[in-house]
């Protein structure tokens, strides 16, 4: 069964697999109105207690929490230019104008920014250095349409990686991130919606007005926030113990957790245990964590594919091509599945037309996912929301979501 | 400042007023010397009942700590294949090297009276000497009457000294005892537990038990046995949360969690959680470094070994703590290890610092383990694949490892140039 999840749609298979996660909607995309936002229910504050629907977990309460990468590693980012370009490689002037045509640019603005072949352009490629007030007033759908095609290049890093905020609500999202008013305001004026998040990519912008390193390092750190779960099994004595080590052994197939498990469910008095002691030992090591330089020695940095493909295995490998991989591991040692998912199952989100692997994820708990959002050093281990990861792509681009479940034992070996 | 800790049981008396000192108080009450004497306390007899608690850790640059403990049991498959359970014989038999006359020497320097011995030379199935060993069939009454005084100098005696006999290796229990190994339920009879709390002995402050033959024989089923085997085998963990919240002192638990830039990758989640409106706990298998983090409240897998005998130790466990995963040289030998890379600690005891064990009567390093926070450490307790790794109270462990008259805890911190 494959579940579509389509930009605007969403279809009675989509609510029955998920919670309602996004109760409001996007506001006008055309013209010059407010930022794009997405108004957040209450229930999905960071730091507030909340508890996942009854199942075979057993009963779960988790809060969110932001991750930001290290210090060391936002040392690793080069200080961009706090001038902004836009390239198109490959492209020629008279497609870059159709492209702004397109985005509802007016003809005055489209004559100054393509008024001269910029001296720095190099052979086929049209660079464009639109001025900050340009930039800061483009409506969301001008933005929106303009950087779906900056993305396409590596050479635009911030519109290829923007940051997502994935709640929709931009001044949540950098609550208690040591910004300023004024500068949560100004990226909320500056976001775009990506599927159905928002997403930020004019850094130069931002750090025009920045007097010091220390700022800039500041925003940078602020700008890789990833939002995560903190998961934990509340032991009330109202739930089955047979119910809940068939569940979080995977039905059997992972019985590495059992002396855990009993302890736990045995051991009087205990109210409540993280769920990363009921993880195998490689996705405990990894979850909430950003990638290390060691991570990296084999060449590649551990992407969603090859956080999925460790999750049962006791030390982790790497693989050259781990989507590859992923998708010939799942052919010959798992079973397609229809929801409910449960404990350990691989998850596989695709562009539904083209069938290209978008990411892979393992199922935990009601509707919640052990993933890595991405391949750079600052994207950590986390646990999410399956539907906040699809949300992530939902409208970029048509995402199916298939199950997998292994056939055979996994972990001890 | 010192780095040693001196364990003795000459001390006894002395010490034991300090018992449940806590961890940090050992560093004042013992400044300006090199040995701290402290025996933890023991009492075989003790009878710990009911549901366990929640614990406080002393504050300290930790922050604010609390436990709860946790009760392990061997998986299924190692306990399956315990010698123990596969050729439990159905009487316990004590086999001695030697003739009747080197037997009876051992039965009188361990204290048992003439009558008793007498009774064992001529039991129902009377004493066979072959081939240069006694062999006894002790009748019931003997077995359970034995004192653990007896029971501690006689049975080192029995068999072979091959990791099968329980009398050369016996069962290491709790410093608790079987009625606290009990707490969380067991499935035992309340008649079986009295029964091996009556059989425990001891090696100085370690709880021992031997007689694994003799309780088979009590059981019902071979359910019984198992639940039994796997009793024993019990060892003690812990969850210790953290409370954070955004009137934390981010800074100082930074400091501390951070390990001096040994352990950096668990700050983000750390300041993560201290800007949490409101505050909450968190566990802190997320603040430890990887390898620690992976291996904890598991057992060790057969893959953890090139040959499936040389499995991870206290040793390699101990001295792979900050690294990402456990390097495979640690296996053969750590001593290298050590002289390159550690110094002397000083405290006040920081996150990871190896305390290692010494046993001066023998020459020998007995056990190590890492320093956590207040009395908590992080610890491989054996190489058997039936000992998970563990958070543990520092004071429990060092109980059920000293056997001799005294041991003593250095403590050893990674050289600065190694801590990045």
């Amino acid at each position: 069964m494959i579940f579509l999840f389509r930009a605007g749609t969403r279809g009675k298979l989509a609510l029955a697999l998920f919670p309602l996660f996004w109760i409001g909607r996007l506001c006008s995309q055309d013209g010059e109105g407010p930022a794009p936002s997405i108004t957040l229910s209450g229930w999905e504050r960071p730091g507030e207690l909340l508890r996942c629907q009854p199942g075979p977990w057993g009963d779960l309460e988790y809060y969110y929490t932001y991750l930001e990468a290290p210090d060391p590693v936002i040392e690793l980012i080069n200080a961009p230019s706090q001038r902004t370009v836009w390239r198109f490689p490959g492209m020629t002037r008279e497609k870059v104008k159709s492209l702004f045509e397109k985005a509802g640019i007016s003809q005055d603005d489209q004559n100054r920014l393509l008024k001269h072949p910029s001296p720095s352009d190099p052979e086929n490629e049209v660079r464009v250095f639109p001025d900050p007030e340009f930039v800061f007033h483009l409506s969301p759908l001008s933005r929106s349409t303009i950087y779906a095609v900056l993305r396409r290049w590596n050479e635009n890093p911030f519109y290829r990686t923007p940051a997502i905020i994935e709640t929709g609500s931009v001044k949540e999202w950098f609550s208690n991130s040591g910004l300023s008013e004024e500068t949560i305001s100004k990226i909320e004026k500056l976001t775009y919606p990506i599927g159905k998040s928002l997403a930020f990519s004019d850094v130069p912008l931002l750090l025009q007005d920045l007097t010091s390193d220390k700022e800039q390092r500041a925003i940078l750190g602020s700008l890789t926030r990833t939002r995560t779960i903190i998961l934990r099994l509340r032991l009330s004595g109202n739930s089955d113990p047979d119910v809940l080590k068939d569940y979080w052994t995977a039905g059997g197939r992972y019985r590495d957790t059992l002396p855990m498990l009993q302890s736990i469910l045995g051991t009087g008095g205990l109210e409540k245990i993280d769920v990363s002691h009921l993880l195998p030992p490689t996705p405990r090591k990894f979850l909430y964590t950003f990638p290390t330089l060691s991570s990296g020695m084999d060449g590649t940095f551990p992407d969603s594919f090859s956080a999925a493909l460790n999750f049962f295995e006791y030390t982790s490998k790497v693989w050259p091509a781990p989507a590859k991989h992923f998708e010939k591991y799942i052919q010959s040692n798992c079973d397609r599945v229809d929801p409910p998912f449960r404990f350990g199952d691989m998850i596989l989100l695709k562009n539904s037309k083209s069938g290209r692997p978008i990411q892979a994820c393992v199922y935990i708990a009601d509707g919640i996912a052990y993933s890595k959002t991405g391949k750079s050093i600052m994207c950590p281990w986390i646990f999410a929301k399956l539907s906040n990861l699809v949300a992530r792509y939902q409208g970029a681009e048509e995402v199916v979501i298939e199950g997998f479940r292994h056939k055979i034992q996994v972990g001890t070996d | 400042m010192e780095t040693h800790i001196f364990f003795s049981l000459s001390s006894l008396r002395v010490v034991i007023q300090l018992n449940f000192l806590c961890w940090t108080g050992l560093g004042i009450c013992f400044a300006g010397t090199n040995e701290i004497i402290l025996t933890p306390a023991l009492n075989t007899n003790a009878h710990e009942t009911g549901r366990f608690s929640v614990k406080k850790a002393k504050p300290g640059p930790w922050g604010d700590l609390e436990y709860f403990p946790l009760v392990l049991e061997p998986p299924d498959d190692f306990i399956a294949q315990s010698i123990d359970l596969k050729q439990a014989p159905q009487k316990t038999i004590w086999l001695f090297k030697g003739d009747r006359q080197d037997v009876r020497q051992i039965f009188v320097n361990a204290g048992i009276d003439d009558a008793i011995i007498g009774e064992l030379f001529d039991a129902p199935e009377p004493l066979v000497e072959e081939n240069g060993t006694v062999r006894i069939i002790p009748p019931d009454r003997v077995i359970e009457n034995l004192t653990p005084v007896q029971r501690s100098k006689l049975y080192p005696f029995i068999g072979d000294a091959v990791s099968s006999n329980p009398y050369y290796a016996p069962y290491s229990l709790h410093p608790g005892g079987i009625y606290h190994m009990t707490r969380s339920p067991s499935g035992l009879r309340p008649e079986l537990i009295h029964l091996i709390s009556r059989l425990t002995y001891t090696q100085a402050t370690a709880l021992q038990f031997s007689d694994i033959a003799y309780v088979f024989s009590k059981t019902q089923d071979a359910h019984e046995r198992w639940r039994v085997a796997k009793t024993l085998q019990r060892e003690f963990s812990l969850s210790v949360r953290l409370h954070v919240s955004p009137t934390s002192d981010l800074v100082a638990l930074s400091d501390y969690w951070g390990a001096g830039g040994r352990n950096s990758m668990v700050l983000p989640l750390l300041k993560s959680i201290s800007k949490t409106p409101g505050g909450e706990s968190l566990d802190i298998v997320h603040l430890l470094p990887p390898t620690a983090r992976k291996l904890l409240n598991t057992y060790p897998q057969p893959s953890q070994s090139y040959d499936r005998s040389d499995m991870p130790d206290c040793f390699s466990t101990s001295f792979s703590f900050f690294a990402d995963e456990p390097p495979g040289r640690f296996l053969d030998y750590v001593g290298p290890v050590l002289n390159e890379r550690y110094e002397k600690a000083r405290q006040p005891w920081q996150l990871g610092d190896v305390i290692l064990c010494f046993e001066p009567e023998t020459g020998k390093w007995v056990h190590a383990c890492n320093y956590v926070a207040d009395g908590i450490v992080f610890s491989k307790n054996g190489k058997s694949r039936g000992r998970p790794w563990i958070l543990g109270e520092l004071n429990e462990i060092i109980a059920a490892y000293l056997k001799k008259k005294e041991m003593t805890a250095s403590f050893y911190r990674l050289k600065p140039e190694f801590r990045r």
